[in-house]
């Protein structure tokens, strides 16, 4: 890792771009090894990926240095470039990734305390992804509880709506704030949409909001799975992880 | 500053910004059409939490202030800033002068319900005072508390308390409202402090709740329930 502050490492860009590059070495393989534990690469293909994101780098070593205009950390901002990199090298290499079959002496991941060290890792991938949503959090956290009939709280109404009467939060934790599973999408979308429009001065239908909702699952599976060879994320699995994220 | 593409996605820089937001915890300080923009695109999303779980642990933490989320006030600019600081403080100053001299009570921190007891904060909530410069930005006021961080969400005795609300991490607007379950009919202690383990709020109750209507500034607080022997919880919200 450089050991170079953020202006020196700034100003080696500005004057030599391509000297920043062989000082960022260590981010390259960081990034390279990363990719290659989430399988996207074979391990036997480190050097190689390494030294093509080197060379794609140094093909564009002046429009990296144009390109960047110090707001960003110069370390940041050039992982997202050698990410990029790497994405390009996959796609090429699409046809020719080993995706090797689980051998039996490969471990298989049983002892609790690993699990729960990846639940909890999860778990806090879940609450940023949440927090990207900004001002829609608190709606996109109401249809994930909606949508795998979570238990409801006075909160999570108030959150979503500040201006929702007693009358109406009564009303709506009276089919929510209890045992729901057995009442059908389509009911809950029923009952949820005039409250919806209601508050945010909306006329959606109740299928558009069925359909948010099911894009906003959607979108937090695909962010959860990333670019993996693998997707690890079903809406089961998200359930579970929801249920777990909502129960602290 | 430019940092979108020319699809109006964030470019490199845009989502490197961001991923320096969520690492110094300065996310309120994002341009808002950057927060906007990626509140609604799944591909940002996408590219942000890659570059985030990247770097994650691997990447040394930026030791240095960012030039985008703690820029070095100009001069001007500073004498400006600590001129309206020191203008903020005397009218505090002058204000609680008027209600001592008055004898008419402060502005309500809590409600008394119940049995529920309220003794008057040590200070005021979170501390924005005009001592410091620049250091003192909003920012210091959601920065974790490392002593207190370890604490949250461990229950401290066998006879479990359930929290209901606030959960953790909890972002509130307005009212705080307290609720737990326990079965046991000792008074308790209720502590509100801020991100810098300054107490701010202080309550004894023998409900399984408390609603705080006072006002807290923005940031980052810690909440303890104990009786008057022992922790029972500790855990945290942000007002908003």
């Amino acid at each position: 890792m450089s050991r170079n502050g953020n202006q020196q490492d700034v100003k080696l860009l500005r004057e030599q771009p391509r000297e920043l590059i062989i000082e960022y070495q260590d981010i390259i393989q960081i990034i390279v090894k990363k990719y290659i534990i989430s399988n996207m690469f074979h391990a036997s293909d480190f050097e190689d990926i390494v030294q093509s994101v080197n060379e794609d780098l140094l093909s564009k070593a002046e429009r990296i240095r144009d390109q960047y205009n110090g707001i960003a950390l110069l370390k940041t901002y050039f992982s997202a470039i050698v990410r990029n990199s790497c994405l390009k090298i996959y796609d090429k290499k699409k046809r020719e990734i080993r995706v090797s079959p689980l051998s039996d002496e490969d471990p298989i991941i049983e002892e609790t305390a690993t699990m729960n060290l990846a639940i909890g890792y999860d778990l806090e991938r879940l609450k940023r992804i949440f927090k990207y949503y900004h001002k829609k959090r608190d709606k996109v956290i109401l249809c994930v509880k909606l949508y795998f009939r979570l238990r409801m709280n006075k909160e999570d109404v108030m959150a979503c709506f500040p201006a929702c009467s007693e009358e109406d939060t009564l009303a709506f934790l009276g089919h929510f704030g209890t045992h729901y599973e057995k009442i059908d999408s389509k009911e809950v979308y029923q009952i949820v949409t005039p409250l919806l429009n209601k508050y945010e001065g909306k006329n959606n239908t109740v299928d558009a909001v069925r359909n948010w909702s099911e894009v906003r699952i959607r979108e937090i599976i695909q962010i959860l799975n990333g670019n993996k060879s693998e997707s690890s994320y079903d809406k089961e699995s998200l359930k579970i992880l929801a249920e777990k994220y909502f129960s602290i | 500053m430019n940092l979108f593409d020319e699809n109006s996605h964030l470019n490199e820089e845009g989502v490197a910004l961001y991923v320096d937001a969520l690492n110094l915890n300065t996310f309120e300080q994002l341009p808002e059409p950057v927060l906007e923009h990626v509140s609604e695109c799944d591909t940002c999303k996408l590219n942000i939490e890659e570059l985030f779980q990247l770097l994650e642990e691997e990447v040394e933490k930026p030791e240095e202030q960012h030039s985008f989320f703690r820029p070095r006030p100009k001069l001007e600019s500073l004498n400006r800033s600590i001129f309206y600081r020191i203008a903020a403080v005397l009218l505090v100053g002058i204000g609680l002068y008027g209600i001592i001299r008055l004898g008419l009570p402060g502005r309500d921190q809590g409600k008394i319900e119940g049995s529920t007891q309220i003794i008057p904060p040590s200070s005021a909530g979170i501390d924005s005072s005009s001592k410091g410069t620049a250091k003192n930005l909003l920012s210091d006021n959601y920065a974790v508390s490392p002593e207190l961080e370890g604490m949250i969400g461990v229950h401290y005795r066998s006879s479990d308390i359930e929290v209901e609300s606030p959960t953790v991490g909890e972002r509130i607007h307005g009212k705080v409202a307290f609720k737990w379950a326990w079965g046991e009919k000792e008074k308790v202690i209720l502590k509100i402090v801020n991100n810098k383990g300054k107490e701010v709020v202080f309550a004894q109750t023998n409900e399984n709740g408390y609603e705080f209507s006072g006002t807290l500034d923005r940031g980052l607080y810690y909440w303890r329930l104990e009786t008057a022997n022992e922790l029972l919880y500790v855990g945290k919200f942000i007002v908003e």
